[in-house]
């Protein structure tokens, strides 16, 4: 295996705008005062340091964009119906006459199936494709993951500007779990393994943390005022908190269908993703007194109704939720729902099939998130075979690899459905554990954890037309 | 002890061809396959799931890989012997290094085999082929983790089983799992649709594995698997019990499956354990065996719950040998 070193350090090292403020803590750009900083702006990425741009304006090589352009109005190969059909389609063993030795060579001959025919399936699909003039061959020069821009770097430790690192030879390397990004641009990450949240200001620097008294504090949610900590394992309890660390109420997590893949900070209070499918609102409801579901304390859940929102909430309300499923075989699937508020009900659905990768082999599904002007960003990770080199490093160092890379697809809300828009390259970070891939803040920029043996690192990076409309932020000598 | 200097020249073609045949289909091929394949058991992705279901709510023990599922003690197992015991590989088997020589687990495999792929599994050139039962892996040399993957629908952050680290316990959850963690897939799968669960994996009193007094025989032809389990009849409490977890709500044909002889019980008492109650059947073992044989059709709800997703057959009472063998749920149409 080739090891790979965590993506973007510090560009070039310590930059003309690099200031220490605590012990340990390095940001690379300091924005207006924290405190005044009622929108994330994004900063202009240092000379040098390539983006990911969606017209030739930016950077990009006309040829390049002109066979992204190409690419856009492609339909994407990857998504031919039948692609992975072979897998689900083996036939059950033996009748019920059949004997054990029989069914054992059928059984090794089935075994070995469904790779096989997932590998044919899928060379057959991408030559049609092909010939159809979709999926043009991949352009590896035509773009290179964002390089971002560094806002914080924290060491391991458990001190004042560190978060912790928990690395034992054989079992789960945990560090941070979790960051969360405040409307007003204020930055909170779960240092899971110091059992506390860290507060970051706007502009990266360490402001303060606070203890939470979970065995295994994993996801983190956030708005202006409070912060939301789930312990979906352990403890199963919801903790909300203030930005000064103050508890305000830890409830009971009540029994859930399934495991929980997120949770979600809305104007009606913490929500609760189960199982990337159904969603559910937390805690008390000022509007709907049927939907409390947990008492507060540590006693029993209430045993309340516990009822499903149709789908993932955009933009810090239930007023529209999306829910999304992916599959090689059937493409990405989205249905966007109004929601009716307080009974939760569904006003009006839209489901659509966007084909947001043509021509790449995408590998997964990552997230979907509101960009906080009612688009949506889709994020989708490609093949590792077909990611584009990353030699765009803002170190300069050589990486002569491939590596896997997450595509962000922002969607914009045209009023007659979604539209597809520009789209962002991020390198995934190499590291044994992040907790996230990528965090989207509440004004459309994303933020991603990296680390490395020294530390934990957030970079930023933004889709171009936010960067055009943003005011640039101050960057202080 | 070099094995490969053992192999026979045609079999090495055999094993180039092999090689190039995996490689063109997405996997990668490892030569200790084609030694390690032959000694592991075929089992369904419905009984890793099973097993690993059992293991829930135990806590990590590094070193280990055994435990008595849904007692709250036990030895406990780390997150390779959590997928070892899932996968049902048997703790003897040899592996081969890449350089040749060979060697005896010691004390057994950990992360680094299931990230090189020496043992009785293979890689899949993609994270989008992952099914249930299947294990993501990482392992740097000189840390690992790897865990038994569930679902999740393809996301990146996919449902698993893993047993996470000291302190900390079994658990079914989702985790971001990044590029670092790699798919692997169990030799000898059999992919069907219907839910079958092999006498490795039924419980017994107290759900501790179904051993003991369960004696484990080949004796009698037509058993599922590798072997079956006896028990003769007793007035104590004794049974063998196969809980499944069910992907989606409905209707499921349930089937059940012994090894026939005259010394077998007439009338084995079998519970189905539903979300609408227990149902109890009779069954004649000294006739049918060898087949799966239909106990009805139930409904089931999605989920793993022993009170409500389960089947057991009773030796309690029984008036001869009761086998335990399989049991199949068949998704109805």
């Amino acid at each position: 295996m080739i090891r790979r070193r965590p993506f973007f350090r510090s560009p070039r090292g310590p930059s003309p705008g690099e200031a220490r403020h605590s012990a340990g803590v390095r940001h690379l750009w300091r924005g207006r005062r924290s405190g005044e900083a009622r929108r994330l702006v994004c900063t202009r990425p240092p000379a040098g340091v390539r983006r990911l741009a969606s017209s030739t304006k930016h950077g990009i090589p006309a040829g390049s964009a002109l066979a992204l352009g190409l690419c856009a109005v492609a339909a994407c190969a990857l998504f031919v119906p039948g692609l992975l059909s072979g897998a689900e389609a083996a036939a059950e063993p033996g009748g019920a006459e059949a004997s054990s030795a029989e069914g054992s060579a059928a059984l090794a001959e089935q075994a070995a199936e469904p790779v096989v025919e997932q590998a044919a399936a899928n060379a057959n699909a991408r030559s049609d494709a092909e010939r159809a003039g979709y999926g043009a061959p991949f352009d590896d020069t035509a773009e290179a993951p964002s390089a971002g821009t560094l806002l914080v770097e924290l060491p391991w430790g458990d001190g004042q500007g560190q978060v912790g690192l928990a690395r034992p030879q054989d079992g789960l390397t945990r560090g941070p779990e979790a960051l969360s990004v405040a409307p007003d641009g204020r930055v909170a990450v779960l240092d899971s393994v110091n059992k506390r949240l860290v507060f970051l200001g706007a502009d990266g620097s360490w402001s303060d943390t606070a203890r939470v008294g979970l065995a295994e504090p994993r996801f983190l949610a956030a708005d202006d005022e409070l912060l939301y900590v789930l312990d979906c394992d352990a403890d199963r309890q919801l903790l909300t908190l203030d930005w000064d660390g103050r508890v305000h109420e830890t409830l009971a997590l009540p029994e859930l269908p399934d495991v929980v893949t997120g949770l979600f900070a809305t104007v009606q209070g913490p929500c609760v993703e189960v199982a990337h499918a159904d969603v559910f609102l937390m805690g008390v409801d000022q509007e709907n007194t049927d939907i409390i579901t947990a008492a507060s304390g540590r006693g029993r859940p209430e045993q309340a109704s516990l009822r499903p929102v149709a789908g993932r909430p955009l933009d810090r309300g239930l007023g529209t939720v999306v829910r999304a499923t992916f599959a090689p075989a059937n493409g990405l699937r989205l249905r966007s729902a109004d929601i009716e508020r307080p009974s939760l009900k569904v006003t009006k659905a839209a489901e659509s099939t966007p084909a947001l990768a043509p021509g790449r082999t995408v590998e997964h599904l990552v997230s979907i998130d509101g960009d906080g002007n009612g688009g949506i960003i889709v994020g989708m990770r490609l093949l590792a075979a077909e990611s584009p080199d990353v030699t765009a490093r803002a170190d300069g160092a050589e990486v002569g690899m491939t590596q896997p890379c997450l595509l962000l697809t922002r969607m914009t809300d045209s009023g007659k459905g979604h539209r597809t828009g520009d789209s962002l390259l991020l390198a995934e970070a190499s590291f044994a554990y992040l907790g996230q891939p990528y965090v989207v803040a509440p004004d459309g920029r994303v933020l991603q954890p990296t680390a490395d043996d020294a530390g934990y690192s957030i970079l930023v990076h933004c889709f171009v037309d936010a960067e055009e409309s943003a005011p640039a932020a101050e960057v202080l000598p | 002890m070099r094995l490969r200097s053992d192999i026979h020249p045609g079999s090495r073609i055999v094993v180039l061809g092999l090689a190039i045949a995996a490689a063109t289909l997405g996997m990668t091929f490892s030569p200790a396959m084609s030694v390690a394949e032959a000694a592991i058991p075929t089992m369904t992705r419905s009984e890793i799931i099973a097993r690993a279901e059992s293991a829930i709510g135990l806590r990590y023990t590094w070193g280990k890989e055994s435990w008595i599922p849904n007692a709250g003690s036990g030895s406990g197992t780390d997150c390779s012997g959590l997928t070892l015991k899932c996968w049902q590989v048997p703790r003897t088997m040899l592996y081969q290094e890449e350089d040749g020589v060979n060697a005896t687990i010691s004390p057994r495999y950990t992360s680094h085999e299931f990230y090189r792929c020496l043992g009785p599994w293979s890689a899949l050139s993609s994270r989008s082929y992952l099914r249930e039962g299947d294990a993501l892996v990482y392992n740097d040399g000189t840390s690992g983790h790897v865990v038994i993957y569930a679902g999740g629908d393809a996301w990146n952050s996919p449902i698993i089983y893993e047993a996470p680290g000291a302190s900390l316990t079994i658990r079914r959850t989702s985790r971001y799992l990044g590029s670092e963690y790699q798919p692997r897939r169990r030799s000898s799968l059999l992919e069907t649709t219907a839910i079958i669960l092999d006498n490795p994996t039924a419980k017994s009193v107290g759900g501790s594995d179904l051993d003991g007094n369960w004696t484990r025989s080949t004796s009698e032809a037509g058993y599922y698997g590798n072997n079956y389990q006896t028990r003769a009849g007793t007035t104590a409490t004794s049974w063998a019990r196969w809980t499944a977890r069910f992907p989606a709500s409905g209707y499921y044909d349930v089937y059940i499956r012994w090894t026939s002889h005259p010394n077998r019980a007439s009338s084995a008492k079998v519970t189905v354990n539903t979300a609408t109650g227990q149902h109890i059947r009779y069954v004649n073992q000294r006739a049918n065996g060898g087949v799966w044989y239909s106990l009805g059709r139930y409904k089931f709800s999605t989920g793993y719950a022993t009170g409500a997703g389960s089947v057991g057959i009773w030796a309690t009472g029984a008036n001869g040998y009761v086998v335990a063998d399989a049991v199949k749920f068949v998704p109805a149409q």
